[in-house]
């Protein structure tokens, strides 16, 4: 954890507000909007894909946005398992 | 069992997920008679990897048309994933019409806090914030003792400001 600083107090309070709205919901229903969550962050990677490669056809949107989450994943497991190929 | 950021998300608070980490006990044969059962849709990569830390076994199945996929575990030998497997709970999920096995708040708490990435740590604090005193902190601690992880529970534990 960071030392406190001058947003601590404003981050605490978001915090706490995301935890009572948490509270609220069901475990099933939070459980499936981590899947809704992620459709929703693909609509909006493509849309930034877009953006940066106004010229990219649907195919190439695509292909980057599966190697944007690749890399994310390639980051996120860095060191924490070993590959091996099938005999 | 289903496990990871999906659960997660269930016991604390939701964010994206783009996996769903399934625990699976079987045996060898009948991991290959599952892996030639799976649609057209589901593909199984052929490259087999290991959790560095517990040394579980991990397959990945890629999902067609879409960068989500999912991850399964074989349950290890582990200590704490052979009892976290035994406290799994039973739970029905409306929005999919589904039925699962999903991992205790109490044992993502103790796994987050052990894999300890910078989403593990956030993950294991939302937990811990919104469950509040509902978790099982004796049999947390026991874990987190055992795993030597105890000085980073209680440092996430201080970190959350009263709710």
């Amino acid at each position: 954890m960071d030392a406190p600083n001058e947003f601590q107090p404003l981050m605490d309070e978001i915090f706490r507000d995301k935890v009572l709205r948490a509270r609220q919901q069901s475990p099933e229903s939070k459980l499936v909007l981590g899947l809704e969550l992620f459709e929703t962050a693909l609509v909006r990677m493509r849309g930034g894909v877009r953006a940066q490669f106004p010229h990219f056809s649907e195919e190439q949107v695509e292909a980057e946005v599966y190697r944007r989450i690749a890399r994310v994943r390639q980051v996120q497991e860095h060191g924490f398992y070993t590959s091996v190929q099938p005999a | 069992m289903v496990t990871g950021g999906l659960v997660s998300n269930a016991h604390g608070i939701a964010r994206a997920t783009h996996d769903a980490d399934v625990a699976v006990q079987m045996e060898s044969g009948g991991f290959m008679a599952f892996a030639g059962s799976l649609p057209a849709a589901l593909r199984l990569d052929p490259q087999i990897s290991f959790e560095t830390i517990t040394g579980s076994q991990r397959h990945i199945i890629e999902l067609s048309g879409s960068p989500f996929r999912i991850e399964l575990f074989f349950l290890s030998a582990d200590a704490h994933h052979q009892e976290r497997f035994q406290r799994r709970v039973w739970k029905y999920l409306p929005d999919l019409e589904r039925e699962a096995w999903i991992a205790t708040a109490e044992d993502m708490i103790i796994q987050k806090v052990r894999w300890n990435r910078d989403k593990d740590r956030d993950d294991a604090r939302n937990i811990l914030a919104v469950q509040g005193d509902a978790l099982d902190f004796a049999y947390i601690e026991r874990w987190c003792d055992a795993h030597g992880t105890r000085t980073r529970l209680e440092d996430l534990r201080r970190s959350i400001p009263p709710i």
